[in-house]
């Protein structure tokens, strides 16, 4: 009795004397922060789905969880993953949507992180998760992961962040690439000319967000207009429209979340007067290994950029999308996707 | 106002309103277009062809769906309310009360959990809401016997049971896509149905209000005490379960039609009451019709106020509460 009342004991301290004892480095992260954490970095917990991404193309040997808005990862995504993070847990999240999970505290000590990571700018308020943390004593660092154009030195952070640097340059550098050759094959297209695009995320494809949601962020960027417009009325987003609102719209092109909904739409006959479905232009997001545009928005996003701006304008942003997959997959994933893949996801 | 004139004065309204249910949406249509296309439909007048094909997408695929839906499930939830308060004597009860709406919530989300496939969920929320009042009424023969407390526990604990598995569900759903369609689920949507699962529920469920409505006088005996209506020679038992069943089968089409949709079952018979008295005779068909009115008003309201849809559950509770509040403070004397 008493000598399981010491082990116990021992063991509730243990963290404490390994704290004390391991090298300890102060840096700054990306919300202003001073934040304390080991000098040698092997575990770090992913607190969102965005941070999980990004953690897992920077450094996949430190990643120790994936959280649940980077599901399903099916056999399809499995095999785009490195063996290994096929086995990682994955924390279930209380039903509470958007970045506000609460987390399992008991099982994030389990995984014996050096640190947290989250997502967070100069204007995070970092006090929640800072307390929430807290009481596991695990410092939180902030990374900048708001939107693609914070990528590449979101990424350059991380690299230093954990030793990576070589590996960071090199991802940075494509992305910056990308967005700067995005950008200037789209910049100049007159407003009148620009393709005019409904982001439909449900199965039945009345959930969207407007064109001042982060959610519509890279069809932005790829030059689309959004054509349901209006304040953001929650930060999850996806509002309901109904299928009036979108005759209404009349949008040219129809970018879809859920490969249910693009093969229902060209039967549906109440879907056949959206100017979109009777050019057959609805095209569906790939999602391996994760979502390349949104749900979560993550690093994919560089992906799906260029897919977006083929898609959208395939004369002005007319490159080889085939060759720019593998690229990508190979850089930012590390594995090689097969013709068949391709075939599937560019069709 | 006598009877015989609410009974006209709803009848009309309620054609009055689909017609301009069918008129309005986000889609503007003049009414010219519309009776133009009615004629063109008729083949009295000539019209476009892309034109007759959008306002026939729009006007027959888009709004006529959405206008049935909410006339059924407004008559249904609203004549199994009345039914539910007159069966258990109480001007609080409304379908939910034996765990109806809880097992169909359930059930949609099961549905979406494990599939996709709208049919399933739909499937699913029907046979769950109607295991939840079965095992509702179990509970309260396992704890001795048909009383009216005793059905009411059963159908507290049935109700409890189900919302924490929907808690569950809720828990384990993938938040990107699984928990956002609970979540609508949830808050109704009348945009669900088209006419094909129309074609299928309006039948059955005509039937279950027909059926309701006809069992008027025997409810009538029954508020009056069970003693007393046995001594008038109703089957107290035997009504009381058949009512109960009735209204089960047409709550949970109503949830397997548009989800959730609330206050409906709870206010709309006490207007009716105030309209037409508390007789059953009269009250349940004259509840089907202001429940259709009352649906059809707010879905209006739903889909043209704003570019996206309030979902329909927050408006019947928005606009139900303040009219909740006029008929008690006019009511006080009455029922209540």
């Amino acid at each position: 009795m008493q000598s399981a009342l010491v082990r116990g004991l021992c063991l509730a301290l243990l963290p404490v004397v390994i704290g004390l004892n391991s090298q300890a480095r102060e840096i700054t992260d990306m919300a202003g922060r001073k934040v304390t954490i080991p000098d040698r970095i092997t575990r770090v917990y992913s607190a969102q789905p965005y941070t999980s991404v990004a953690l897992y193309v920077v450094a996949p040997e430190v990643v120790i969880n994936l959280q649940p808005g980077c599901f399903p990862l099916g056999p399809a995504e499995n095999r785009f993953l490195r063996s290994g993070a096929k086995a990682l847990p994955v924390e279930f999240t209380q039903p509470v949507q958007g970045e506000h999970n609460q987390l399992s505290l008991e099982a994030i000590l389990a995984l014996k992180p050096d640190f947290a990571l989250a997502k967070g700018g100069p204007n995070t308020d970092a006090s929640r998760l800072e307390q929430q943390f807290g009481r596991i004593k695990l410092p939180v660092v902030f990374v900048d992961l708001d939107g693609a154009a914070a990528y590449p030195a979101g990424i350059e952070f991380l690299g230093r962040l954990l030793g990576r640097e070589e590996r960071a340059t090199q991802l940075s550098a494509y992305a910056r690439r990308v967005l700067a050759t995005v950008d200037k094959a789209v910049a100049d297209i007159p407003a009148a000319e620009r393709v005019r695009v409904y982001y439909a995320e449900s199965e039945d494809g009345l959930a969207t967000d407007s064109d001042r949601s982060f959610h519509t962020d890279p069809i932005r960027l790829a030059g689309g207009t959004i054509v349901h417009q209006g304040d953001l009325k929650t930060h999850f987003g996806m509002e309901k429209v109904s299928l009036e609102q979108v005759l209404l719209y009349n949008p040219d092109v129809i970018v879809a979340l859920v490969p249910e909904f693009t093969e229902r739409v060209y039967q549906d006959t109440r879907w056949k007067d959206v100017k979109a479905v009777r050019d057959r232009r609805v095209y569906t997001v790939p999602r391996t290994p994760f979502s390349w545009v949104d749900r979560p928005p993550s690093i994919m996003q560089i992906m799906g950029i260029q897919w977006l701006a083929n898609r959208l304008y395939p004369e002005r942003y007319a490159v080889d999308m085939r060759h720019e997959t593998r690229e990508f997959l190979r850089l930012f994933m590390g594995v090689e996707a097969t013709d068949a893949d391709l075939d599937e996801w560019l069709r | 106002m006598s009877y015989a004139r609410w009974v006209a004065l709803l009848w009309v309204l309620l054609v009055v309103a689909v017609l301009v249910a069918l008129s309005v949406g986000r889609y503007p249509v003049p009414v010219s277009d519309i009776v133009h296309f009615v004629l063109a439909a008729a083949r009295l007048e000539e019209m476009p062809r892309d034109r007759f094909d959008l306002l026939y997408n729009l006007i027959v695929q888009i709004r006529l769906p959405r206008v049935l839906t909410a006339v059924l499930v407004g008559g249904a939830l609203a004549t199994s309310g009345a039914a539910y308060q007159a069966v258990f004597r109480n001007p609080l009860v409304s379908p939910e009360l034996m765990g109806v709406l809880a097992g169909s919530a359930f059930g949609a989300a099961l549905g979406i959990l494990v599939s996709g496939n709208w049919l399933v969920v739909q499937s699913l929320a029907f046979a769950v809401g109607v295991v939840a009042v079965v095992a509702g009424v179990a509970f309260a023969r396992l704890a001795g016997g048909a009383s009216v407390v005793m059905l009411v526990l059963g159908g507290v604990i049935s109700g409890t049971l189900f919302t924490a598995l929907l808690s569950v569900a809720k828990f384990v759903a993938d938040p990107y896509q699984k928990l956002p369609a609970i979540e609508y689920w949830l808050m109704g949507n009348l945009a669900l149905a088209d006419l094909r699962t129309i074609g299928w529920v309006v039948l059955p469920m005509g039937l279950g209000v027909a059926v309701l409505a006809g069992l008027g006088r025997a409810l009538d005996a029954l508020s009056m005490g069970d003693d007393e209506a046995r001594s008038l020679g109703v089957p107290v038992t035997a009504v009381r379960y058949g009512v109960i069943a009735v209204a089960t089968f047409v709550s949970a089409m109503t949830v397997s039609l548009a989800g959730m949709v609330g206050w409906v079952g709870l206010i709309i018979p006490h207007v009716a009451r105030l309209a037409v008295g508390p007789g059953n005779l009269r009250l349940l068909p004259a509840c089907a019709c202001m429940g259709a009115l009352f649906l059809l008003a707010t879905d209006g309201l739903s889909r043209t106020l704003f570019n996206v849809e309030i979902p329909i559950g927050i408006l019947t509770a928005l606009l139900g509460v303040p009219a909740f509040l006029i008929v008690l403070h006019r009511a006080r004397k009455g029922w209540l």
